[in-house]
């Protein structure tokens, strides 16, 4: 009587090749996820450098120059080198100095070179100091 | 009886062959599995660093104005250009010789130009932080850190 060899039982090689082939695969694709993850984190936090940084740059370049023509009405030039968004002003009593902010309901955009009037909410004594503030942070007072 | 003997022993070859063959696949799975979980758990720590840091870097808060009024408070106009809320946890009023642990104070923040208390500074806002009491000095830097993360430093000249 012939006695089954145990080598009979063993997988082919093909089907070795197969699973060795799955498992690599499997490992393959798990580390290429996880680095296509970290990729994709990293270059949003590059976007958000980048975007810092050229708000921070954006900042130092505006400039304006800011004239109370009357208790009303703020006259702004620009003298920087980008488009500035004036988003309210302080008014302040040089009597305490303490400041009062008024936001503006909309926002004037002043151009590069260019002039804006800007009509005061509230009335505003002439001889307050006015400083406009911008959407960047900046905030520039009248000379 | 001797048939049966060659039998039972075939079978426990093929049962043993089985066996072999799943605690190697099942050891295997569990290697890659293992290795997946590490692997995880690696990456979203990172993740959750590198969005920490991002979340950092999306704060941008500028001082705008500062005054100390006649009741001895230090009143902040701190306006955030950043696309990021920004909430406020530590203030400290630093002297030009500082010392570690000293220095922080309380604070209430609100609206400006509003009497609306606010948690934090949401973006494009600008917020009045008001100190009590504020240094007698008339010099002295000013430290605030968010829960963000964040840590802004300006200097003050009254």
């Amino acid at each position: 009587m012939e006695v089954p060899r145990l080598t009979r039982l063993r997988l082919s090689s093909k089907a070795t090749v197969a699973v060795g082939a799955i498992v690599i695969i499997v490992v393959f694709m798990i580390v290429l996820t996880c680095i296509g993850i970290v990729v994709m984190e990293s270059n949003r936090y590059n976007t958000s450098v980048k975007y810092a940084n050229e708000a921070v740059a954006t900042k130092a370049r505006e400039s304006l120059a800011v004239v109370q023509v009357s208790n009303t009405l703020v006259n702004v030039t620009n003298e920087g080198s980008t488009p500035v968004v004036v988003i309210g002003f302080f008014r302040v009593n040089p009597a305490d100095n303490n400041p009062n902010y008024v936001p503006l309901s909309n926002p004037v955009a002043v151009p590069l070179l260019s002039s804006s009037s800007i009509t005061l909410p509230q009335a505003t004594p002439e001889n307050w100091k006015v400083g406009v503030v911008t959407s960047l942070g900046n905030v520039f007072w009248e000379k | 009886m001797s048939r049966l003997f060659v039998r039972r022993r075939a079978v426990s070859e093929i049962v043993g062959a089985v066996l072999v063959a799943m605690i190697t696949i099942a050891m295997a799975v569990a290697y890659v599995m293992a290795g997946r979980s590490t692997a995880q758990s690696q990456v979203l720590s990172m993740v959750d660093l590198i969005r920490a840091a991002e979340r950092r870097q999306r704060q941008l808060l500028s001082l705008t104005y500062a005054y100390k009024d006649g009741s001895g408070n230090l009143h902040l106009f701190i306006y955030n250009y950043g696309s990021e809320t920004s909430t406020p946890d530590k203030l400290y009023l630093a002297e030009p010789t500082y010392v570690m642990g000293s220095g922080q104070y309380t604070f209430d923040m609100k609206q400006a130009g509003t009497n609306t208390p606010v948690p934090c500074i949401g973006s494009k806002q600008l917020v009045e932080l008001t100190a009590t009491p504020a240094p007698s000095q008339n010099q002295f830097d000013i430290i605030l850190t968010t829960a963000e993360g964040g840590i802004f430093i300006w200097k003050f000249q009254g």
